[in-house]
């Protein structure tokens, strides 16, 4: 019942934030794991989607960290390989905007892709975005005016 | 406050569209997917207390490890006396020869020598020793 009441709105919140349909694909699976263990201990404090999307976006963004940690160890650039990875993903079937946008977001850091990625794409209201992130609110609108000015300045160089 | 205008904005509705497609019928399997992930099993995994207690645990027991091999080590290398019978005769006898040609024992001193030593210990004269010597006649 909740995987099918959620999964969706869960799967794209993962995607946005790694922007890839197999990494997409291992996290949701590992959320909806996790929201299975933690269902007893469910106190709602807040609404069920609200306690799911944390614990999805949580994971999102620990997995970009321990991305960009893979990176700096074999001193590589993440960019690069998350650019590639757009690049080479059967699953996006995007514009050239809907590409230069994806690849501006993975450039990101990882609390400011979390809450670009809830509030632009997903439309989350700002209280929400902060029981989810834990963050207060006005840290919130600061993080995402920083990420909006970073992507749109990607975005002007392609129009 | 008039917001500027920027292509982000303008074109918001069509890039929060989601550009990537999915595998046919990924939502409707991932329910199955989910139910084949073999649970947990409750016996094998220990208690939330024990495992957030478990790396203070395992960083305590590293320590005890590098102060026991270290001590273990300081003691294997550092000047102990080694058990070895030899050398513990040998290094007594060398004792033994320093400290009897350094100081001879009052078992083997003459009491002429005993009497000089105390007097000399308690701060007597050159000349007083000399005098004493000449009164007793040696």
């Amino acid at each position: 019942m909740i995987v099918k009441q959620f999964s969706e709105k869960t799967y794209w919140i993962i995607r946005r934030m790694v922007a890839c349909h197999e990494d997409a694909d291992d996290l949701v699976q590992e959320t909806f794991v996790r929201v299975w263990e933690a269902l007893p201990t469910f106190r709602k404090d807040s609404s069920l989607s609200t306690w799911i999307w944390r614990i999805a976006s949580n994971l999102s963004l620990s997995f970009v960290r321990k991305q960009k940690v893979r990176a700096a160890l074999q001193f590589q650039s993440l960019d690069a390989a998350m650019e590639r990875k757009i690049e080479d993903d059967p699953y996006f079937n995007g514009n050239e905007a809907e590409r230069v946008l994806s690849k501006a977001v993975t450039r990101l850091p990882g609390r400011q892709r979390q809450v670009f990625c809830l509030r632009y794409f997903e439309d989350l209201p700002y209280e929400q975005i902060s029981e989810i992130t834990g963050s207060s609110v006005s840290a919130l609108k600061a993080s995402y005016h920083f990420a909006y000015e970073k992507v749109k300045a990607e975005l002007e160089k392609l129009f | 406050m008039a917001r500027e205008k920027d292509i982000l904005s303008e074109e918001r509705n069509f890039l929060k569209e989601n550009p990537g497609s999915l595998p046919e019928g990924y939502f409707a399997s991932l329910k199955s997917r989910l139910s084949k992930i073999p649970e947990k099993d409750q016996e094998d995994q220990a208690p939330a207390g024990i495992r957030s207690f478990a790396p203070y645990a395992a960083l305590v027991a590293s320590f005890v490890a590098i102060f026991f091999f270290g001590t273990l080590i300081l003691r294997n290398t550092a000047g102990t006396p080694p058990e070895s019978g030899h050398a513990e005769t040998a290094m007594t006898d060398t004792a033994v020869a320093v400290r009897s040609h350094e100081e001879p024992s009052y078992d083997e001193a003459s009491d002429e020598e005993a009497i000089e030593y105390y007097l000399i210990a308690n701060g007597t004269s050159a000349e007083l020793l000399a005098y004493s010597a000449y009164e007793q006649g040696y």
